[in-house]
């Protein structure tokens, strides 16, 4: 940047100073302008951490199947699978080609998968592989564990199983998640959302374990959804079934796959032992997941009064909590 | 009239306006008090303050639309805000005058001449605008991100740019400008691959050299306070200053090294003065040496307080218009004209390319570096409480210009600056100190962001503050919550009655609450020797005599199912009396034992209703450690702070 | 030492000069002109307090100032859940009667700092429990207001009701009559949509003996019986001797009855005792409590009678008149 001007000439010195009068100009018109144009009279309002705008996840429910749901005795959770699909009228009414798949499992400890205390790996390699088979154009699975996610998806046999059926595995990172607002709630509100996976999904399946819940009473598909908020979501622990409500307002998804086949009966969530399982060979599949979740507080033995979050969701008008209206189609494998 | 002298003059009449506002900052509306007196404006004259939260904000708040002026006055005449208005610059001009009086011409010949490592302060400039410039790198990159195959197309033409340029190593203008974009395009291809926002910020450091603020910082903090321990008559009582010994070192410093060369801290090292440097080389005056014969007496060099070598190369940027050298120039060849000087002119600062590329990405570099602490995020520091109206801390930081205002006018003198509490970039910015102050953040005063220049604090009204009317739902601006200090709390620690907090806390309904509680006092199980009607003889460690006349102290007696509790009124060594009421009955009979029992009335803080005022830190008799303090969990300014739903 | 120039010298000088003049000039002008609301440190109504948000476009009272007074302080509104905020203990008797708001403000004479009056405007749902809590603080011995019924005036204040609306008017001195008085006017002609609720149950009691400024309205736990509410007092001098009559309309005839035997079980279970009487009132009864005899007895809707007097014939005798009384009304 070393600049030397031309020796002092008398014939140059005008135009020099002409040239340079201009360049002063110019700059002073430039800072100007761009003063005036930045020109913030007010200041900055009440600023918040996340600069971006709120985000919300669409519905994703598919119009016209509402209310179905089918439940499947059997202790083989791949044939429970097929066949509860099958008699919903089969994959393909729900996941079409082309679609994008988000499959939010539970993957919430890094505990192994015959403790039952997270989603089981051969029925989420079976589902993505139906949904590849349907025509998916891509299937992502993920869940912003308790725990290291890292260890977690390992651990849970979660991960192997989605990668080697051809999903994607997405862990969470600090800039997927966004400032969301649950619509009419008062505990999610401009709070961290894992979202970033859901961007250019169409379908989403949630898939849970039964399983008992030390605070809330019952850990099912509703509070499956848990797993997507960031940020101290400890917190709304103090006023969990309000949440859990609002959780599902948040989220509502194209299918909902309930695995009662092992129900953690005790020590829920993260039990510990095997003798707190108990083998209710039961598999749930629909698309009211207050229905769902209303079914599976019988294989946890409670009934729905034990449990006010259902009947709270229910007051959104999110579902039915009286299952059998809805004429589950109960078939048993083998 | 003498152009020297005029420049005297200004000088003396910014450094009197200066000292007025510093003065003058002490709250009230008294005509020698606040009012509205223009305190901020040598503030917001700094174009460096306006130029860096641009940059950082994107926008020119209010008040700082003054550094325009600033501006285009240097573009068009040179430096003169140095010689002419800087109240810093006059200090140091004065200090360096008494330096090197009464010294011969040769030693002022040697300290005005001009040192390479002047050009010191043109990297410092750099770095700080490299600092606050991360943001606006990141905007512009995410920009670039959403249009697709522009990143990579860019990285890829960079590095091929890079890769044959890099080839000629003959012309350094090619290879230096390769290796610019070598260097650039590789940054942004990490961003592309990681988090942008990791990898760049924004912070906001040129409060720590400005010289404006700094000026102010130590006036303010420092000699102000000293000045007024005698008179008392800014403010009620002595003002402290956390952290003064800093700020007074650093000040002290600067005035100090004008002995060793006058205007140290304006040659070496101010960045306000290197970016005037910067900008005028376009000026359209200047300082300059008319063709004529020059005896080469070297008078103008050394009265020159820019080191800007006049009678030879001058060097437009160093030069700050004192006219020294014009007014003793005995032969009138010094002149100050639009014409360039007939002896040769520098007009731009002596940089190398390496060093602006190092300096220019090490200025990006280090904000997300410093913040790999985790201080603004998850390791953020409790006993960081700022200001009422404070934004969130990265756009906290991303304003503060350190000048110390909200500190001045602070009329209960709580808010300090801080040491290291919110790391480097938090030095100096105000930090609450509820035991230093008078009083805890008053209920009513919303003077320090009024009062702030660049709204790092934001000037909210007294409604929003008090979460009345419009705010009435978002409620009052909480800096914090007061926790109590069981092991240390009279009443729940000591057996000692003590409700001065819940007493002081301003809130309506109070947000110190007390349960009551009764505890058999130490030595006082006692077994009655005799009684009189309300008035008993007991055996026992003798008693404090009138120690349990306070109204705390009750008789206790009786069993289980049939508990009696009297007040105690007064007491001797052995003898308690009881209210007249009592009369001892069946119950008491001599060789009975009875309890003293003390009644606690233990303070219980209801965070739904405390705005971490501090009054009741402030207040509580436990003056060491204090038995309740605030802390900054569930401060309204960051919500992932809360401490409830 | 500069000659060549010094012209330009002296001209920049003096312009260099102008500007530092035009400078100082500026800034003294500044330091006049801020914003107070910044500086006012103490609230100038006394401690802080949490009020209830203001409503958009309430009425801040300022219409009824007269000539010659100003605003003191700012509006204050309270509700039901802060009302003890500012009358502290007292609020109770107003919540109980169906209080709704409080609109209330200072106004200051001026230049006379020192007077100064407070108007209270309650709303109270509506006019029967605007004269409930009207009645019930009505001061003995005042003088009228010249402003109607039911209004009425101390040396220092004035009391009315206008509509649903209970108003007070308290100065902080004396002899500013004709200030409260214009207040109190301005009030009711701007308010003047509403009126008066005319309250039957006053034509119900007997003229003779009957004070009628006594005449009040009980919202709740008259005469300490929880059941017995919204009933109109009235007090009589019958020879001398002082008698209360009470009257409380019900909303059904069996109610009533049922009301009044109630009352009387009340009565009962506190220690009274059961008077055998021989009036010719269907379903009276008679209870001698404390030395007292209360009377009860209902009348279609009405439940009414007699409360603790110490003379029984008196006592007989009003009952007989408030019967025969409902009697002719009913007609």
């Amino acid at each position: 940047m070393t600049g030397i001007s031309s020796e002092n000439e008398r014939g140059l010195n005008r135009r020099e100073f002409i040239l340079r009068t201009c360049k002063a100009g110019i700059a002073a018109a430039a800072a100007g302008s761009l003063g005036y144009l930045l020109h913030d009279g007010l200041g900055p309002g009440p600023s918040s951490e996340a600069g971006d705008a709120q985000v919300s996840l669409p519905d994703f429910s598919i119009p016209g199947l509402e209310g179905k749901l089918s439940i499947v005795t059997g202790m083989d959770r791949v044939k429970s699978v097929h066949l509860a699909l099958k008699s919903l009228g089969g994959i393909e009414a729900f996941v079409k080609k082309g679609d994008r798949v988000l499959i939010k499992v539970n993957a919430a400890f890094a505990t192994p998968p015959i403790l039952s205390a997270t989603s089981n790996p051969e029925l989420l390699g079976e589902v993505v592989c139906l949904c590849l088979a349907a025509g998916a154009a891509s299937v992502v699975v993920t869940d912003n564990p308790i725990n290291d996610p890292g260890s977690c998806f390992a651990l849970t046999g979660i991960g192997d199983a989605a990668r080697s059926a051809g999903a994607q595995l997405v862990f969470p990172r600090d800039g997927f998640f966004r400032a969301t607002t649950v619509a009419g709630g008062t505990l999610i509100r401009d709070w961290p959302l894992l979202y970033t996976p859901f961007e250019n999904v169409n379908k989403v399946i949630g898939m849970a374990p039964v399983k008992d819940h030390h605070r809330s009473g019952a850990s099912m598909i509703m509070k499956n959804w848990y797993g997507l908020l960031g940020g101290r979501r400890n917190i709304f622990h103090q006023n969990i079934h309000d949440v859990i409500m609002e959780l599902a307002v948040m989220v509502k998804p194209t299918l909902v796959i309930l695995d009662g086949v092992t129900t953690m009966m005790t020590n829920g969530p993260t039990g510990g032992s095997l003798s707190d399982l108990k083998q209710t060979g039961t598999l749930i599949v629909s698309t009211d997941q207050v229905a769902a979740d209303a079914f599976g507080a019988s294989l946890l033995g409670r009934s729905i009064r034990d449990l006010p979050f259902i009947l709270k969701a229910e007051s959104m008008g999110l579902g039915t909590s009286d299952f059998e209206s809805l004429h589950p189609i109960r078939t048993s494998v083998g | 009239m003498n152009i020297v002298n005029v420049r005297r003059i200004s000088q003396a009449f910014f450094l009197a306006l200066f000292l007025w506002f510093c003065i003058a900052g002490t709250f009230g509306q008294e005509w020698w008090q606040l009012r509205g007196w223009p305190v901020n404006w040598f503030l917001q004259l700094d174009p460096l303050a306006a130029l860096g939260t641009v940059l950082t904000t994107g926008t020119l708040y209010a008040g700082l639309s003054w550094a325009i002026g600033t501006i285009v006055a240097t573009l068009f005449l040179g430096r003169f805000f140095c010689g002419w208005v800087c109240p810093f610059g006059s200090m140091h001009q004065a200090v360096g005058y008494l330096g090197r009086r009464a010294k011969p011409l040769s030693h002022s010949l040697k300290v005005n001449s001009h040192h390479p490592l002047q050009s010191i302060k043109y990297y410092l400039l750099l770095f700080l605008l490299a600092a606050a410039s991360g943001s606006l790198l990141a905007a512009g990159i995410r920009i670039a991100w959403g249009v697709p195959l522009v990143i990579p197309v860019l990285a890829a033409g960079g590095i091929i740019l890079a890769g044959v340029t890099a080839r000629r190593f003959k012309a350094e203008r090619k290879k230096a400008a390769g290796i610019l974009l070598a260097l650039v395009g590789a940054w942004t291809v990490l961003a592309f691959f990681f988090s942008v926002d990791r990898m760049l910020g924004a912070s906001l450091l040129t409060g720590l050299l400005d010289p404006i603020p700094l000026v102010h910082r130590s006036v303010n903090l420092v000699l102000l306070p000293l000045a007024d321990a005698t008179f008392q008559k800014l403010s009620v009582s002595q003002r402290h200053t956390e952290g003064a010994w800093l700020i007074r070192s650093v000040f002290a410093g600067a005035l100090l090294l004008n002995l060793v060369r006058p205007r140290f801290y304006c040659r070496f090292v101010c960045p306000l003065g290197a970016l005037f440097g910067v900008i005028s080389r376009y000026s359209v005056w200047r300082i300059g040496r008319t063709s004529g014969e020059c005896t080469r007496c070297g008078v103008c060099d050394a009265g020159c307080e820019g080191a800007c070598e006049p009678s030879s190369h001058v060097r437009i940027h160093e030069c700050v218009l004192c006219m020294n050298c014009l007014n003793s120039c005995s032969h009138d060849l010094i002149t100050f004209g639009t014409a360039p000087s007939a002896s040769g002119q520098l007009v731009s600062p002596d940089m190398s390319r390496r060093g602006f590329v190092l300096t220019l990405v090490s200025g990006v570099a280090v904000v997300p570096a410093m913040r790999l602490g985790g201080y603004t995020a998850k390791n953020w520091n409790p006993v960081l409480i700022r200001p009422p109206g404070s934004l969130s801390e990265i756009d906290f930081l991303s304003r503060c210009i350190k000048c110390g205002q909200c500190m001045r006018v602070c009329p209960t003198n709580i808010i300090h600056p801080a040491g290291l509490q919110a790391g480097f970039e938090g030095l100096w910015t105000p930090v609450l100190n509820f035991r230093i102050g008078s009083s805890g953040c008053q209920m009513n005063c919303i003077a320090c962001g009024h009062v702030c220049p660049t709204a790092a604090i934001r000037p909210i009204s007294l409604d929003e503050k008090l979460g009345r009317n419009a705010f009435h739902e978002a409620g009052p601006v909480r800096l914090g919550t007061a926790f109590v200090d069981h092991g240390r709390c009279l009443p729940w620690a000591m057996d000692k009655p003590c409700i001065v907090c819940q007493e002081n806390c301003p809130v309506s309904p109070k947000a110190i609450h007390v349960k009551e509680h009764f505890v058999t006092v130490r030595d006082g199980i006692r077994v009655v020797t005799a009684a009189a009607g309300p008035v008993l003889d007991t055996a026992g460690t003798p008693l404090k005599p009138g120690g349990l006349a306070t109204g705390d102290y009750y008789l206790r007696f009786g069993n289980a199912s049939e508990e009696q509790r009297h007040l105690i009124f007064e007491n001797t060594e052995r003898g308690i009396a009881v209210d007249p009421g009592f009369s001892p009955g069946p119950g008491i009979s001599v060789g009975e034992t009875v309890e003293i029992q003390v009644r606690l009335q233990r303070p219980q803080v209801d965070p739904d209703r405390c705005i971490g005022c501090g009054v009741c830190e402030h207040e509580c008799p436990v003056s060491g450690k204090r038995a309740i303090r605030v802390t900054a969990e569930n401060e309204s300014r960051n919500r992932k702070h809360s401490l409830l739903l | 030492m500069n000659h060549r120039g010094s012209r330009t010298q002296t001209l920049v000088g003096f312009a260099v000069l102008g500007l530092l003049c035009a400078v100082a000039a500026g800034v003294f002008y500044k330091q006049s002109r801020y914003d107070v609301s910044v500086f006012t440190v103490s609230h100038p109504a006394g401690e802080v307090r949490f009020p209830a948000a203001i409503p958009a476009g309430a009425d801040n009272l300022e219409s009824y100032l007269p000539d010659g007074m100003k605003p003191m302080s700012a509006l204050e509104v309270f509700g039901r859940d802060n009302l003890s905020d500012k009358i502290d203990g007292k609020a109770e008797l107003y919540l109980s009667s169906g209080f709704v708001s409080l609109h209330c403000r200072r106004f200051v004479k001026t230049g006379s700092p020192d007077s100064w009056v407070e108007m209270f405007v309650y709303d109270m749902g509506e006019g029967r429990n605007a004269f409930s809590v009207y009645s019930a603080q009505k001061r003995a011995g005042v003088e009228e207001a010249g402003m109607g019924s039911h209004a009425y005036r101390t040396s220092n204040a004035l009391f009315f009701v206008h509509g649903r609306h209970y108003v007070e008017v308290v100065a902080s001195m004396e002899g500013m009559s004709d200030e409260l008085l214009a207040m109190g006017r301005k009030f009711v002609a701007a308010q003047r949509a509403e009126k008066n609720e005319e309250h039957r149950e006053l034509e119900l009691f007997p003229r003779q003996g009957l004070d009628e400024g006594s005449v009040a309205l009980r919202s709740s736990d008259v005469f300490g019986f929880d059941r017995l509410d919204q009933t109109f007092i009235a007090r009589y001098v019958l020879d001398g001797i002082p008698v209360t009559a009470f009257i409380s309309r019900r909303p059904s005839a069996g109610e009533a009855e049922e009301l009044a035997a109630a009352f009387e079980r009340f009565l009962l279970e506190f220690g009274g005792v059961s008077v055998e009487g021989d009036l010719p009132v269907p379903g009276i009864r008679m209870v001698e409590i404390l030395d007292t005899y209360t009377v009860v007895f209902s009348h279609g809707r009405v439940m009414a009678g007699v409360h603790e007097c110490d003379d029984r014939r008196k006592a007989e005798e009003l009952a007989l008149s408030l019967y025969g009384r409902l009697e002719e009304v009913n007609r």
